[in-house]
């Protein structure tokens, strides 16, 4: 009989991150949790301040209405609280006074460092950009079934990998079909290596692929 | 038994081969089956690629299959092209197997009995 396959991936994704104006936030942890962090900017509260609230993954900056706070004030007082500093670190390219509330604006861009996926979970691969393969598979967390609450779909995992040359998905396709279907006709467990960015020691299993991009994994449904 | 992977490609310009319904690949074990959809189409369905089973009691979070539409040479011939896919998919000793390449430099189809790759369905994620 044989063993499932596994596929692995290593990407050097960043964490989530947005810039608002002068004013960027990083979050602490490099993965997807990340993008569910959110930053309002609130024309409101004490007058000459800025005070941080923070619920869930929603922080709140209030600057009062003098509009003499800027993106220095902020990140100064995000990197204060506990809360918010335990989500992101926030930084300023200037001290520009802000003049108008930012309404809620979410990090984009988090994404796995690590994730190995069963071949057998492989659901198919499609162009996602000129020079963008993406890879999907069945949910890592979440099993197949019946849900019944709003933001409970159950949606697939997705690897991103970049191509060395723009528009060469078809052949990248044939050249990972070609090693899923030599991988799968070996007796035994074993594993394919895919991608790995780690600086160093970069090495793909195709001469078609620069790099792993956004490894996605949806979180367990609550 | 080894698994092998299906390919289309609808776009006909490989510089806009680059997104959602250009081209796809999808695992033969994802084939749910293939009806005829008018007198010179067949479609092919497939599982859901970005999503899983389930059932979820939103509005509009119905989760649908996927699906590949081809062209027909002759009219009617829906049997014909299930057959020599069937065929196909139990004798091509390739991984990938290219069903049909729309691609106007290098046109490509698995029989003539095809001359077209249609509509590249992917469900979107469902999302409320």
């Amino acid at each position: 009989m044989k063993g499932n396959k596994f596929l692995y991936f290593n990407s050097t994704a960043g964490p989530a991150s947005v810039t608002v104006g002068e004013l960027t936030l990083t979050a602490v942890k490099s993965d997807a949790t990340g993008n569910t962090i959110s930053i309002t900017i609130a024309e409101s509260g004490t007058e000459s301040e800025v005070n941080i609230s923070v619920s869930g993954n929603a922080i709140t900056a209030q600057i009062g209405t003098s509009d003499d706070m800027g993106a220095d004030d902020i990140a100064t007082a995000i990197n204060a609280d506990a809360d918010a500093s335990a989500l992101v670190v926030a930084t300023n390219s200037g001290t520009t006074h802000i003049t108008a509330a930012v309404s809620e604006t979410f990090l984009t861009g988090g994404g796995e460092v690590f994730a190995g996926f069963p071949l057998s979970s492989f659901t198919g691969m499609q162009p996602t950009g000129d020079s963008e393969l993406t890879l999907y598979f069945r949910s890592m967390k979440n099993h197949d079934g019946h849900t019944s609450g709003s933001g409970e779909e159950i949606v697939s995992d997705s690897v991103a990998l970049t191509l060395v040359t723009a528009n060469t998905h078809r052949e990248l396709m044939a050249a990972l079909c070609e090693q899923f279907s030599y991988a799968n006709a070996k007796a035994g467990y074993g594993d394919l290596f895919i991608g790995n960015d780690q600086s160093g020691k970069e090495e793909y299993i195709s001469s078609l692929i620069s790099a792993v991009g956004t490894i996605t994994v949806a979180n367990a449904l609550s | 038994m080894t698994e092998k992977y299906l390919y289309f490609r609808t776009q006909a310009t490989i510089a806009d081969d680059d997104g959602t319904g250009e081209s796809a690949c999808f695992p033969l074990s994802a084939l749910t089956g293939m009806v005829p959809t008018a007198d010179g189409t067949l479609t092919l369905f497939f599982a859901s690629m970005l999503n899983n089973n389930g059932d979820a009691l939103e509005t509009n979070d119905v989760i649908v299959s996927d699906s590949v539409q081809l062209t027909l040479t002759d009219d009617n011939t829906h049997k014909d092209v299930i057959e020599a896919l069937v065929e196909f998919f139990s004798s091509a000793r390739q991984n990938m197997l290219i069903i049909g390449d729309d691609l106007s430099t290098a046109t490509e189809y698995f029989s003539p009995l095809i001359s077209g790759v249609g509509t590249i369905s992917v469900a979107a994620v469902v999302a409320s």
